[in-house]
């Protein structure tokens, strides 16, 4: 007896010291890795910062439930979530993508608290946590700051409400047992249906997963829903109060295509998308193909190659991957028998992801719905598995080696993380010591002329200089007839086009404008030649009619000081 | 328990499926030919024409080649279907095909003979032929493709020779299979080169734990031991001259054989502390990634890209191998065990991918069938059992698909091989004028052996007529007949024949082979006249005629 306490005690020492050496692994060289900033991270950062300053996003749009961002759309939640942040800090690369971080380490403890109600068992609890925490996809996002990076938190919170809603419901029996639900219990079931739209505001993609899930849910619950049919019909009600700007947003852009009559008496504004993200039916031909392409996504273990941002050399998101197709088949087999009632929400979670699969094609970030249980499926799959071995010592070498399996596996994903993949050529790279040096260089009327090759250059300007948001709103002048906003140019800096994003894009209203100027400080790409910019062969500006200086120059940026001769 | 999964009839239907895909659109995918394969078929070709290889060495224990050396097995074995079938892309694959369909049977003799268990032995040969990697190899004629083959054969010789040394009446089939032990082991050696690092060390592995095994039949063993010596000793000698000795040896002119002495080493296995420690972390990688080959390798592996089913299910397999072997360490079954390990030594000693690592791929299937099946018998509770054959089979079902659709469909659509090169060179040659001669472009890795192959080149003309530089390490061939190659881009810095541009210079005109984006500015005094040149294909013909 006293052995086995010395065990657990023993087991109980190693969980907290790698739940310790995984808090510091998620903060370990914050800010700093992944290298450089991405567009996505520039556009979110600099809406929190706008809705902090103006209580606007950077277009002058009132608290708008989606923002028009680049011209078709970016999820909101994570710029007002971030808007604390930005207080506290300020505008930067890594106050940005704290939040990514805290709620990535936040979500553990609702994993714990998910975990507990699965399986009774500490061991399974253990597992859960630490598998969360290590899982090298989870890591990798909770590190910058793409708008759904948060998802995971969303999710785990959700599944344990509803897991906890209704495990004290069914309390693992067919029917509706007579409870009363004490003030805590009760909240829990009130915050259910409100949590999904929360996933709603933080990825839209959801729209098509979280219809799905409540239907089944209200199926297969109906006797216990309509045992607390009050509380649920409050639930519900939250649901839609909540989401009601939403609804709205979708009924403008996606149902009328036109302006609201209420919209004037909102207290918040609802933009209208210049451009719809991907069609959902593309053709019976184009779907099928796109359902191939996604089958052989999920088949291969959901392995990315050519998005470094999601995937180490490694190439692994998830350890013990195949073992949730058990731990899915497993709780979907309980739930069917009703054994497990509670085990349910899970399982239609799961099941709801595979929705978008049908519609579009996907990757890491856009299935990261179903990314965020598959840790806890597999520890379910392990599990059932370990626990079902009969051979004690056949059982004993099995967790050994699965131990062994995933410190090796855990040795050469964070190695490469944190030695190689620094090196790896992913975000944009050296961008704010250019713009600080084009801001020292130029004189006070001087213009700044940004390169058209950085796609939404002026996003990562406006980043890095804390632009002013009221300026921009005021100051402003953009193209709103494309797909995205071409943005020209904006008090003391002129976009010379936006190639990248949009083909061969370029403004030529602020080519005509440069040519005006006396002298203008540039920032280009390393390799760009200003006087390359030509239509019929004619270059745009004729540079022989300046004198340059180059003042800034690293591996991709340079700034150079055009004044006439 | 097992009894009726996989069921007979099940176990049959995805057998014959499974043999019908390793033959669908067999010799067509993977499309184009690879430098390897022209360059095998044609020492087969020149075997059979000549009994000499494309250099005129006879018989070689190994192939000069290009240069480095080629393993010979494939092009002895592939002897027969160049005779009946011709040299073409079909009859240089078929070897391949064939062995590989054959590893079947042997994968399922070998569990049989150690686990004496039907139901297991079946998964493993469902295994086996669906396996996307060994599938992959299956279908083109790299000479190493062949290894799953030997290294089955050998193990299940050694397996069923293990069985037999309690029994005290053999009957001949019994003697003979422990006489073929050693010399099966032999094959793997010609087959493939790697496997004078593990092969040595798995025979000594067995000596240990099997030594008092062998004692009760020594004499038996003693022959196989001797046998396999003799069939050993060309490779043994070739080792000798190359890599020991490094000149000529006194009675290499008595020999029946030849030993070609290469004109480069392939790779240094002790390169410093530091580099091969970074060789073990990149190689790791590679085992914990599931065996992922990236894009330089896309003939191993496509869009897919795993390898192998359940890949996972190879530490069960260790650990219940392990356990057996903790138990009694001369159990027959602990083969395996010894297999993977002394098959693994190579990832210590130089940088591995799928092929480079054949010897161990080999019997990863098997491993993980044991692991799923020891997974499965493990188990207490009747429900999970059920829930993991369910899980494993519709985790199967939809892997497969996804790697076979992607195989036959987009699979042909990568640019794997050179293609169009034999479309190329029959235009060429049937617009050539009489005296006029042909060039080849240099983009084209062993340009020599394509025109050799298609046009089905006489070896013996070949070997008279050939005119080489082997001052670079490589055989590089400027021209045989009416073949002139413009240069060669394997050797490093890429290199201009300058002497075949200069003799072309002198011709009043000749037909040249070339990429559609290729230029030849040498020839700027020579107008051009194309011949054939599409969207469609890869290449053009064109004449030049001096102005």
């Amino acid at each position: 007896m006293r052995q086995t306490f010395q065990n657990i005690d023993k087991i109980k020492i190693g969980f907290f010291a790698l739940l310790v050496f995984g808090v510091f692994l998620r903060i370990f060289k914050f800010g700093v890795l992944p290298v450089g900033l991405n567009a996505d991270e520039a556009s979110i950062g600099y809406e929190a910062y706008s809705l902090l300053k103006t209580g606007a996003d950077r277009w002058g749009i009132k608290l708008p439930p989606y923002f028009l961002s680049f011209g078709s759309g970016q999820n909101t939640m994570y710029a007002y979530l971030s808007v604390p942040f930005l207080y506290f800090f300020d505008l930067s690369q890594t106050s940005i993508r704290y939040l990514s971080a805290f709620l990535g380490l936040a979500t553990i403890p609702f994993v714990y608290l998910l975990a507990k109600l699965i399986f009774k068992n500490s061991y399974f609890v253990m597992a859960c946590v630490l598998l969360y925490l290590f899982d090298p996809y989870l890591f990798m996002i909770s590190r910058w700051a793409l708008e759904y990076n948060i998802l995971p938190f969303f999710v785990i919170v959700s599944l344990y409400l509803f897991t906890k809603t209704f495990s004290n419901l069914t309390f693992g029996s067919q029917s509706p047992v007579e409870i009363k639900l004490d003030f805590s219990n009760k909240l829990i079931l009130l915050s259910t249906f409100p949590s999904l739209a929360l996933i709603i505001y933080t990825y839209a993609s959801a729209l098509f997963i979280v219809p799905v899930f409540v239907l089944l849910i209200l199926v297969y619950y109906w006797r216990e829903i309509w045992a607390e049919k009050g509380l649920f019909i409050a639930s519900i009600s939250l649901f839609v109060l909540l989401l009601s700007p939403f609804i709205l947003f979708i009924l403008k852009n996606n149902i009328l295509k036109s302006d609201l009559s209420i919209e004037q008496y909102l207290p918040f504004e609802i933009p209208k998308m210049l451009s719809n993200r991907e069609e959902v039916f593309k053709g019976m031909s184009g779907n099928l193909a796109i359902i191939k392409k996604n089958i052989i996504f999920v088949f291969s273990g959901f392995k990315e190659f050519d998005r470094a941002f999601n995937t180490t050399k490694f190439y692994n998101p998830h350890l013990f991957l195949l073992f949730s197709v058990l731990g899915l088949v497993y709780l979907a087999n309980q739930v069917i028998k009703r054994t497990n009632k509670h085990f349910a929400s899970i399982v239609f979670w799961t099941i709801s992801c595979f929705i978008p699969f049908l519609f579009f094609e996907m990757n890491l970030n856009r299935s990261v719905h179903l990314q965020a249980v598959i840790p806890v499926l597999s520890v379910v799959g392990l599990y059932v598995l370990f626990e079902n071995i009969a051979d004690l010592n056949y059982k004993k070498y099995i967790i050994i080696g699965v131990l062994g399996l995933a410190s090796i596996q855990s040795v050469l994903f964070y190695g490469e993380y944190f030695n190689r993949f620094p090196n790896y050529d992913q975000f944009v790279l050296n961008f704010e010591p250019a713009i600080k040096a084009a801001n020292q260089t130029k004189k006070p009327d001087e213009k700044i002329v940004l390169t058209s090759y950085l796609v939404f250059n002026y996003l990562f300007v406006n980043f890095y200089e804390k632009y002013p948001p009221a300026q921009f709103h005021k100051t402003l002048k953009a193209d709103y007839t494309h797909p995205n906003v071409a943005v020209h140019s904006y008090e003391g800096y002129y976009m010379l086009g936006d190639v990248a994003n949009t083909g061969y894009y370029l403004n030529l209203e602020v080519f005509e404008k440069v040519k005006k100027e006396k002298s203008f400080v540039a920032l280009l790409l390393g390799n760009e030649k200003i006087g390359g910019y030509e239509i019929d062969g004619k270059s745009l500006i004729d540079t022989t009619l300046y004198n340059q200086n180059t003042v800034h120059q690293s591996d991709q940026w340079k700034v150079v000081r055009f004044e006439k001769k | 328990m097992l009894n009726t999964i996989p069921s007979k009839t099940i176990f049959y239907v995805l057998l014959i499926f499974g043999i019908f895909l390793r033959f669908l659109h067999f010799g067509n995918i993977p499309t184009g030919f690879h430098g390897d394969e022209a360059s095998i078929g044609y020492e087969a070709f020149s075997l059979l024409e000549t009994g000499a290889d494309r250099w005129g060495f006879k018989f070689p224990a190994y192939f000069l080649s290009w240069g480095s050396g080629q393993n010979t097995l494939y092009g002895y074995l592939s002897v027969p279907f160049v005779y009946v079938f011709g040299l073409n892309e079909f009859s240089v694959r078929l070897l391949s095909g064939v062995l590989g369909i054959a590893c079947v049977p042997m994968v399922y003799w070998l569990c049989n003979t150690l686990f004496n268990n039907k139901n297991l032995a079946r998964i493993a040969a469902i295994l086996y032929i669906f396996d996307p990697f060994l599938f992959m190899t299956s279908r083109w004629g790299d000479e190493f493709n062949i290894v799953p083959f030997f290294v089955l054969l050998f193990l299940f010789l050694l397996a069923k020779s293990l069985t037999l040394v309690s029994k005290n009446q053999l009957s001949n089939l019994d003697k003979l299979t422990i006489v073929a032990v050693f010399p099966a082991m032999v094959f793997l050696f010609y087959a493939y080169a790697p496997s004078l690092f593990i092969v040595p060390l798995f025979v000594l592995l067995v000596l240990a734990f099997y030594w008092n095994s062998f004692r009760k039949k020594i004499m038996l063993f003693g022959i196989s031991a001797a046998v396999g010596f003799v069939f050993c000793l060309p490779f043994l000698l070739f080792i000798l001259k190359n890599n020991i000795l490094k000149h000529e040896l006194p009675f290499e002119q008595s020999l029946p054989f030849s030993l070609p002495l290469m004109l480069s080493p392939r790779e240094r296995i002790f390169i410093g502390i530091g580099e091969n420690l970074a060789i073990i972390k990149q190689n790791m990688f590679f085992v914990f990634s599931g065996f992922i080959d990236m894009y330089v390798w896309i003939y191993n592996s496509t869009n897919f890209r795993t390898p192998h089913f359940f890949v996972i299910f190879l530490i069960p397999a260790v650990i219940y191998l392990g356990i057996i072997f903790k138990t009694n360490r001369s159990d027959p079954k602990n083969i395996i065990l010894l297999w993977l390990i002394a098959s693994f030594s190579i990832f210590f000693l130089y940088h591995v991918n799928l092929n480079r690592s054949l010897h161990f791929q080999s019997i990863v299937p098997l491993a993980v069938a044991i692991g799923l099946y020891t997974v499965y018998e493990k188990l207490k509770e009747g429900q999970l059992k059920k829930l993991l054959v369910v899980s494993a089979f519709v985790f199967f079902i939809f892997q497969a698909s996804a790697f076979f659709g992607e195989y036959f469909i987009k699979f042909p659509n990568y640019s794997v091989f050179p293609k169009d090169v034999k479309w190329a060179l029959d235009i060429a040659e049937k617009n050539k004028k009489s005296g006029e001669k042909i060039a080849i472009s240099k983009d084209l890795v062993f340009n020599y052996l394509y025109a050799a192959f298609h046009s089905k080149y006489p070896p013996a003309k070949f070997q008279k007529e050939v005119k080489t530089d082997k001052t670079t390490g490589n055989v590089i061939v400027h021209s045989f007949g009416d073949f002139y190659f413009l240069g060669d881009v394997v050797n490093v810095p890429k290199t201009d024949n300058i002497e075949v541009i200069e003799t072309l210079k002198n011709e009043a005109s000749f037909v040249a082979m070339l990429h559609n984006y290729e230029q030849l500015p040498a020839f700027s005094n020579f107008n051009e006249q194309i011949i054939a040149k599409d969207e469609n294909h890869d290449w053009k013909v064109v004449r030049f005629i001096k102005k």
